[in-house]
């Protein structure tokens, strides 16, 4: 079988376990429901974090000497330091000093640094046991498994799971009670504290300045750990260095909000030294093992550096729509979830993660990174290079193509169109193209966006002017919509121009195409920097496009112009907010009636889908936000792939949001999303569209 | 009376699980300890880091309840002996305002341990020693450990009792340390 074979199987297994994407998804809707919550709650400014986080590690990564220097701190306060290049150096040097003390067993902590390295394993393979105390990290050490989350390692297990396990490993009945579950385990691990001769933990963060080592626990165990045995070994990776005080607080701060809503862990420990034991220096060691494992070598990959700014919050797991219906366990190799991905690739190599192809690119991750991380981005280069070592699976093909598509259907409407329809094409389409047969696809229209507009006022520019970017559903699918947002613009005192541009290119990014994708930026950055440049702001009703005009072309094609154009370029709704005062809005669906909106993805990081339902409530309607909080699960294109990796995962996804929808009372659903509307269209059997398809209009 | 910043912190320490309690004078103080100690039914209690100047005044209300003394434990088994202790009552440099945490600070992990392992720990701080937030504490420990000659102390900042949500996202509370923390803010100290 295939990688991309048995990662499809793996997909299947997940779905197929009872209960797993129920508790996965509910795990991941409470840790995003507490984030959310403290942020409006607390008036966090998240933009503010985000920099701030940005800028504390763009300055411990941009001097190279900072693990020396914090390395000749901890020694001067008389702790040991010891480089390690890779996971085997760090684990000789651990094993070493358990023999050296006589210790057959280790008091850990949670450390995913360890996990990356698998530490446990190897170390038992030397004869020394390693027992976790985390809760969480115990249940999958007593499972034999990995943790399926970096925050929440046991989230795929119930109450009944952890009781079984428990009782297993105990040698006794545990009652499926948490209470109870709670109580043994305590009794089993206290004598392990305070019997362990050497404890082990991980690091949220190396002060440079004093040599101080944090950690954050919940559950305190990384206090006993660090204080209860005679010598005590940190295992720190490179990255997690910083320089003051100042610096880790932020580290601190930000991880604990976003992880789970919290201003801080329960506990944050700093230790500089290793303190005696009642009054007793003699034998009380500190180890700081500082690994590199690969990370060297991203830190000077401009394409993957930025992974090392993760603080291990786990918020873009919380977010993940696909990895919150299969859990980590699939959408993982050690390292779970979205930024498990680069560091994957990066720490256990490329072929390891393969598990790239769940990513369907809704950008979510990065919106919810506390260190601003551009995951997605990351994803798209680890894609490109499996595609580079093992090709471009057929569909996959297809879809990275589908703007020459478009433009070949469109030119053969309605001919194209009749062949969307009947079982005996759409099997073949499914069997040549990878094209699902159970997904509605959107009906081609022969006549073009720009020649529908001939003939349309294209406004006399009192307010100013304006590029439409329709992409393509505004060009080949719907060019009505892009008629009705030129005649808004128009009718508002803008004069609009709709010039020849490419598509967007974001499904190069989805199926690895990375340097397409940037051909495709290359291209339209340099035509819109000309209208920029001549006074003309960008506006497109498909908020992918209007995403990646503001976010995904900084990176593809960076320079001026990509800057000019982002700072030029606006969603639609956002554009036109300012002056709806000077039209007369109407709904077209009659006053009153109730909406279900939904905001799609790439709009959360941009308006949050605020604008558009302003413009449909100043228009008369009652909007019901309907929201799972995460993706509608079409991830562009990918819900339109046949089989388990696509449609299959894609519907798995949706189904929350559609159980949303059939639990709300309104008979007509909204999204800005084309592809959004196909899926919501397909989950629930309601007509979907977009805000300029429900408002008439006419100026004042 | 309480300073605004002792207030906030009592806010934000009791949401989250913390209790929080003020005492005006020894006698307050006293009668507080013994509080807690009878309604945990407290037979041995650690006491770890507690300054001279309100060391008698806690070692007074304890009269009559066993206590282990973990500055003065010496070479002696001192994690085994205060394990057994079912209360601890330690000394907290700081409080934290806006995010409920109290800042402690140790120079042997004894003390450390003194509230880590009993069921019950009762943090004592200064009334005059509350910081607005957590970036300001750490400033504070950073300073503090900078500025002190070895052994470097350990600073530990906590935020009411230990818990876990690893089961079906249940929050249970004491999994490893204490199964309630008790502030006890100290105007007259
Ligand atoms: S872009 Fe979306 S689907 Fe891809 S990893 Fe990030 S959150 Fe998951
Ligand atoms: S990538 Fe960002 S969101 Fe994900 S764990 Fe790291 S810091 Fe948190």
């Amino acid at each position: 079988m295939t990688d991309r074979g048995k990662l499809a199987e793996k997909v299947r297994r997940a779905l197929a376990t009872d209960g797993l994407s129920d508790k996965m998804w509910a795990s991941t809707s409470r840790s995003r429901g507490n984030r959310a919550r403290a942020v409006q709650e607390l008036g966090i400014d998240v933009g503010a974090m985000k920099e701030s986080v940005r800028g504390l590690k763009a300055r411990a990564m941009s001097d190279p000497d900072l693990p020396r220097k914090f390395a000749e701190k901890v020694e001067g306060n008389g702790g040991h330091v010891f480089f390690a290049k890779d996971g085997a150096e760090a684990i000789d040097y651990v094993a070493g000093l358990a023999k050296a003390h006589g210790a057959e067993v280790l008091a850990k902590s949670k450390s995913l640094t360890s996990e990356e390295i698998d530490f446990d394993h190897a170390l038992e393979a030397r004869g020394v046991r390693c027992v976790e105390t985390d809760l969480g990290e115990l249940i999958v050490q007593m499972a034999h498994e990995r943790p399926v989350h970096l925050v929440m390692p046991a989230a795929h297990k119930s109450v009944a799971d952890v009781a079984s396990l428990v009782s297993q490993s105990l040698g006794k009945e545990v009652p499926e009670d948490p209470d109870a579950i709670l109580k043994e385990v305590r009794a089993y691990l206290r004598p392990v504290f305070l019997s362990a001769k050497v404890g082990v933990t991980g690091a949220n963060a190396g002060i440079a300045e004093t040599g101080t080592v944090v950690i954050e626990t919940n559950e305190g165990n990384g206090r006993l750990v660090s204080a209860a045995p005679d010598v005590h070994v940190v295992l720190i990776g490179t990255e997690k260095i910083v320089n003051s005080w100042e610096d880790a607080a932020e580290v601190v701060s930000a991880a604990a909000l976003s992880a789970t809503g919290q201003l801080t862990t329960v506990y944050v420990s700093a230790f500089t030294a290793r303190s005696p034991m009642g009054g007793r220096s003699a034998g009380r060691e500190l180890h700081v093992v500082i690994l590199d494992n690969g990370r060297s070598k991203m830190k000077a990959d401009g394409r993957y550096a930025g992974a090392l700014d993760c603080i291990r919050c786990g918020a873009c797991m919380n977010v993940c729509p696909t990895y919150s219906v299969v859990g980590g366990h699939t959408f993982g190799h050690i390292y779970p979830g979205p930024i498990g991905i680069p560091w994957t690739a990066n720490v256990h190599g490329v072929d390891n993660a393969a598990f790239s192809d769940l990513c369907i690119s809704c950008g979510l991750c990065k919106e919810a990174c506390p260190a601003d991380i551009d995951i997605p981005m990351m994803i798209a280069e680890v894609k490109q290079e499996l595609v580079d070592l093992h090709g471009q699976p057929r569909a996959n093909r297809f879809f990275a193509g589908s703007e020459t598509l478009a433009r070949l259907a469109s030119a053969t409407a309605p001919l194209s169109n009749w062949s969307l329809k009947p079982r005996a094409a759409r099997l073949a389409m499914e069997k040549v193209f990878g094209v699902d047969r159970r997904r509605t696809l959107p009906a081609f229209s022969r006549r073009r966006l720009r020649s529908r507009l001939r003939g349309v006022d294209g406004g006399d520019g009192s307010s100013g002017k304006v590029v439409y970017f329709p992409d393509v559903y505004a060009d080949y699918n719907d060019p009505e919509l892009g008629v009705k947002a030129v005649k808004m613009l128009a009718a508002l005192g803008y004069e609009v121009k709709v010039p020849k541009l490419k598509w967007s290119g974001m499904p190069y990014i989805s199926y690895g195409e990375v340097r397409k994708a940037a051909k495709v930026a290359a291209y339209n950055v340099k035509a819109l920097a000309g209208y920029v440049q001549d006074g003309y702001e960008v506006v497109s009703t498909e908020p992918t496009a209007a995403y990646m005009l503001r976010d995904a072309y900084l990176t593809l094609a960076p320079g001026e112009g990509s800057r000019l154009v982002a700072a030029h370029s606006h969603p639609f709704f956002e554009f036109v907010e300012p002056g709806l005062g000077r039209l007369n809005l109407a709904p077209s669906r009659g006053a009153g009636a109730e909406l279900g909106f939904h905001i799609p993805c790439h709009d959360r990081a941009l308006t949050g889908g605020g604008p558009a339902v302003r413009f449909l409530t100043a228009a008369g309607y009652k909007v019901d936000i309907v929201e799972t909080g995460t993706c509608c699960g079409m991830g562009g294109t990918f819900g339109m792939k046949s089989g388990t990796m696509g449609y299959d995962l894609s519907n798995a996804v949706g189904e929350r949001l559609f159980d949303l929808f059939r639990g709300s009372r309104c008979g007509l659903a909204c999204t800005e999303s084309s592809v959004c509307a196909a899926q919501i269209h397909d989950g629930t059997g309601l007509q979907v569209l977009h805000p300029l398809h429900l408002v008439d209009f006419s100026k004042r | 009376m309480a300073s605004q910043y002792a207030e906030a912190f009592a806010r934000a320490f009791e949401s989250r699980s913390g209790t929080v309690s003020f005492a005006a004078t020894r006698e307050e103080t006293s009668a507080a300890l013994r509080g807690v100690a009878r309604e945990r039914r407290a037979s041995l209690v650690a006491v770890a880091g507690i300054p001279a100047a309100v060391r008698e005044t806690v070692i007074g209300a304890l009269d009559g309840i066993e206590v282990i003394d973990v500055d003065r434990l010496g070479g002696a088994l001192p994690k085994e002996a205060i394990a057994k202790a079912d209360l601890s009552v330690t000394w907290a440099a700081h409080g934290v305002a806006r995010e409920g945490v109290l800042m402690e600070a140790t120079w042997d992990d004894a003390a450390k341990l003194a509230s880590c392992l009993p069921l019950t720990n009762v943090v004592l701080v200064s009334g005059e020693r509350f910081l607005p937030d957590f970036a300001s504490a750490m400033r504070e420990a950073g300073k503090m450990v900078a500025e002190s000659p070895a052994p470097k102390p350990t600073i530990s900042f906590i935020g009411g009792s230990s818990r876990t949500a690893d089961i079906e996202g249940r929050l249970l509370y004491g999994v490893h340390g204490p199964h309630s923390v008790v502030a006890l803010v100290l105007e007259w100290a």
